[in-house]
């Protein structure tokens, strides 16, 4: 059979002595083969990974790994706290690396392609050499994957700390001993540190061990130990962020979010389609070849996703990217149903695996190619081409300029100005008119504006030209200002600059007081 | 399962506990604000420079609040913080107040420690400040300044809402800088100089009360002269007392005092100590303080002083009056909470 292990299982002997591991032994340098997923998710994932520009998220990352540390504690003290890990990360990535956006994004696609790779080490530690490489090449070619592999944020991370510390698990299970189950331990403690939801794999490590062993076993307690521990390692993120209120109260779980669900996992219908219906084969052929391990991989792939429905109430984590770690159990299950299709086909062949493989993964990959363009977009769909506006105030910027936002779509968030900040980081800068209060004296994000509560009545700038970034809805591109400002800006004659994806560039020029 | 299992679960249980409940009690977001805005000394040229400022503590959502003050004085030392007093008496009158005075001399550092815990618990400091030894002309005239800045400084630093009143019931002869020993442009002088400091400091999380006693013992003695102007003051206190010799109703007591300042100018006022003596009357006389505050829009509340000093104004033993206090607190009007 196709999905049969590469070594034959080992019979459990009579008698009082306890059962040998059931988990099977691959052969030893098969595993060297990883290295072809690897290279595959890396090649996809650097492929336009700098040419996508940064985004809401991206410049929040940028920001806080730029702060001095006291600044990052000002910061972290309001909000955030859960991403100090991954925000350290890139701190120090940074300081090595430089912040283009490749730069930044280079961690992600490292930590992607490292999750294909222990993917195939899984697969095949559970079932064999040829799934774990078809699944770490399907995996590779998801388009989720390029997209937050081409993402300066954390999901990457924890896709490859979820998938090293199920790997860890398993070798661990294989041969138990101290420095292994310590690994384990250890990678538990840093998926949990990079992002909680990462955890819920617990419930398919558990189903793993519960089904691998029975009552007698010291693995069982070995891995509830290992566990217990990690746990006390996690706890003091948890009682030290739990103070903070959770800013996802955007998140929807009504019929809509439920039903794009599967598309935002993938980014990718095609996708969804091919792997989900895949992968309930598969779950069917790997449940017949190998009883033990098939409810885990399940497991894996479903109970993350139940989870974050049903705890939407008090959680608000119902988002497709926050369960982007249960990609590789499914592109697992895809790759044993395609693997098996083609023993299903060509009985008793051992090469049988490879016709699904040939026939099915290059389609995949021609099926795929344009949501794989569409999430190498620029801007990221949705989203308004700041850099566009950018690119055209550096080309026609002149010393003594100022700059002035109308960013009703980014309102609170201030994401206009977080954009100028990181694309001008390098040049000089407009002088920015209307600010009170900077995002980092305030620890925030966002800055004041003077006319808020709190802070001083708007004055007339002083710059004789004033660039407007606007991003209203109306008409007239200073819709939506505070009368206050609108009348300040009356003072100024309004030269359109340019009009970018959701974005709309204004020239202010001070009209010639009159003789 | 072996025993052994038994005991590793339990230790790994027991020290998760221990954690959490240790870790609980570490406020991070205060930690951490405290390491970005505390440590920075003086910045000398080379150091690692102190972190970009936190802004002051905005006020001015506190100084028109939709409800009423309802606030008490209570006798606190070292040993005996305000909160856990003031804790006793809302469960009293069944309501939490939200202005707590803090008596300090001229010669005091600042509270900060207590005046976060009134804050922690809900309520807004009134930092009452007696300047018993310098004079005020010796105050305007700078020779304070070391000290007035350390104190500004350190409300600054804690960066949290407090009223201020400096040289209360300037217009009486009973305090070292009342009328007796002053001249009223001493004491504008000296507001006008202290808030000065505090501004250049930074010091804007202060509400500031300029607070005259009622006129009624002194009617001759006008009030005007001793008003530092609106750009130096947020609010008017007064402190005024129900007495058996004095006046015994609301709009005796307070009505021609109220009068005579919006003679010269339209800010707020708030009675930051009020009481009555013991009797019959008192519960009544608690009636009518209620009632006078809660019609009046000008009056954005008052502080019961809870304090047996000048006159026995205490009412933890008198149920009547206490029970009197309690179905008058009740009004929704009154008391919310301060953030």
């Amino acid at each position: 059979m196709v999905l049969a292990p590469e070594r034959a299982e080992v019979d459990t002997p009579t008698g009082g002595t306890p059962p040998e591991p059931e988990v099977q032994r691959p052969g030893r340098y098969t595993g060297l083969l990883a290295v072809v997923p690897f290279l595959a998710a890396l090649g996809i994932g650097t492929t336009g990974a700098g040419d996508r520009q940064m985004w809401n998220n991206e410049y929040a990352t940028w920001h806080a790994a730029t702060l001095s540390f006291r600044d990052l504690a000002h910061l972290l003290s309001n909000t955030d706290l859960v991403h100090t890990s991954y925000i350290m990360l890139v701190k120090a990535w940074i300081a090595v690396a430089g912040d283009s956006p490749l730069a930044m994004r280079l961690p992600s696609v490292a930590a992607m392609a490292l999750a294909a790779a222990f993917l195939t080490l899984i697969g095949r530690r559970v079932v064999n050499t040829p799934v774990g490489v078809v699944a770490g090449l399907l995996f590779a070619g998801i388009p989720a994957i390029s997209r937050y592999a081409q993402e300066a944020r954390s999901y990457a991370v924890v896709t490859m700390l979820v998938t090293l510390a199920t790997l860890l698990l398993l070798r661990a299970m294989e041969r138990p001993g101290r420095l292994r189950w310590v690994l384990y331990g250890v990678s538990l403690v840093a998926a949990g540190m990079v992002h909680f939801a990462s955890l819920v794999v617990l419930a398919a490590h558990l189903v793993l061990v519960g089904r691998e062993t029975n009552g007698e076993d010291e693995r069982r307690y070995q891995w509830a130990g290992s566990v217990g521990i990690a746990g006390l390692g996690v706890i003091p993120l948890l009682s030290f962020a739990s103070r903070q209120s959770a800013s996802i109260s955007w998140i929807k779980a009504d019929l809509d979010a439920v039903r794009n669900f599967p598309r935002e996992l993938f980014l990718s219908w095609t996708a969804a389609g091919v792997v989900v219906g895949l992968a309930l084969i598969g779950a069917l052929l790997l449940w017949r070849a190998h009883p033990r391990i098939a409810p885990a991989v399940v497991v894996w792939a479903v109970l993350p996703i139940v989870f974050v429905y049903v705890t939407y109430p008090v959680l608000h984590m119902f988002l497709a990217r926050y369960v982007l770690f249960t990609l590789p159990a499914w592109s697992l299950l895809a790759a044993a149903a395609i693997c098996g299709l083609g023993g299903l086909v060509l009985r008793g062949r051992s090469w049988a695996w490879a016709l699904g493989a040939v026939l099915l993964l290059p389609a995949f990959g021609y099926l795929v190619l344009p949501d794989q363009r569409e999430v190498r977009a620029s801007p990221v769909s949705g989203q308004p081409d700041y850099r566009g506006a950018i690119d055209a105030i550096r080309a026609g910027m002149k010393p003594g300029d100022g700059i002035a936002y109308n960013d009703v779509f980014g309102q609170l968030s201030d994401l206009a100005r977080e954009a100028v900040d990181y694309e001008m980081r390098d040049d000089q800068r407009p002088r920015d008119v209307f600010v009170a209060v900077t995002s980092v004296a305030r620890g925030s994000y966002s800055a004041r504006e003077c006319g808020s509560p709190g802070t001083p009545v708007c004055t007339a700038p002083e710059a004789e030209r004033i660039w407007l970034i606007s991003t209203g809805y109306g008409k007239d591109p200073l819709d939506g200002l505070p009368p206050e400002r609108r009348k300040l800006l009356a003072a100024y004659k309004a030269t359109p600059q340019g009009s970018f994806e959701m974005v709309r560039l204004v020239l202010l020029t001070r009209n010639a007081p009159a003789t | 399962m072996k025993t052994r299992h038994l005991v590793i679960a339990f230790t790994i249980m027991a020290i998760a506990v221990v954690e959490y409940a240790a870790l609980s009690r570490v406020n991070m977001s205060q930690l951490l604000r405290s390491v970005a805005t505390g440590e920075s000394g003086p910045v000398v040229g080379g150091s690692t420079p102190g972190p970009t400022p936190t802004p002051p503590y905005d006020v001015t959502h506190l100084l028109d609040p939709e409800k009423k003050f309802l606030g008490v004085a209570v006798d606190a030392d070292a040993d005996d913080p305000h909160v856990a007093k003031v804790e006793q008496f809302a469960k009293k009158v069944g309501k939490t107040p939200n202005l707590v005075p803090i008596y300090e001399s001229f010669d005091d550092a600042f509270a900060a420690a207590e005046a976060r815990q009134i804050y922690q618990y809900g309520a807004l400091p009134v930092v009452r400040w007696e300047p018993f030894k310098p004079k005020l002309a010796d105050i305007a005239a700078g020779k304070q300044d070391e000290y007035v800045t350390t104190f500004a400084t350190a409300v600054r630093k804690l960066n949290l809402p407090i009223v201020l009143t400096f040289a209360h019931e300037m217009n009486g002869n009973w305090y070292p800088w009342g009328r007796q020993r002053n001249k009223p442009a001493d004491f504008v002088a000296a507001w006008r100089h202290i808030h000065t400091i505090f501004a250049q400091v930074g010091a804007t999380n202060v509400i500031w009360a300029w607070t005259p006693n009622v006129i009624n013992p002194m009617p001759s003695v006008k009030l005007k002269p001793y008003y530092p102007g609106d750009e130096y003051v947020h609010w008017i206190g007064i402190d005024g007392y129900y007495t058996h010799k004095g006046k015994k109703t609301f709009d005796t007591l307070f009505e021609p005092t109220m009068r005579q300042i919006r003679g010269f100018t339209k800010k707020a006022f708030l009675l930051v100590e009020t009481a009555a003596e013991p009797g019959g009357t008192r519960p009544d006389q608690i009636e009518d303080l209620f009632e006078g505050v809660a019609d009046n829009p000008d009056v954005l509340g008052f502080i019961w002083f809870n304090i047996n000093g000048s006159g026995l104004w205490n009412i933890d033993r008198d149920n009547a009056s206490l029970r009197a206090f309690r179905a008058e607190a009740k009004n929704t009007a009154f008391g919310f909470r301060i953030e």
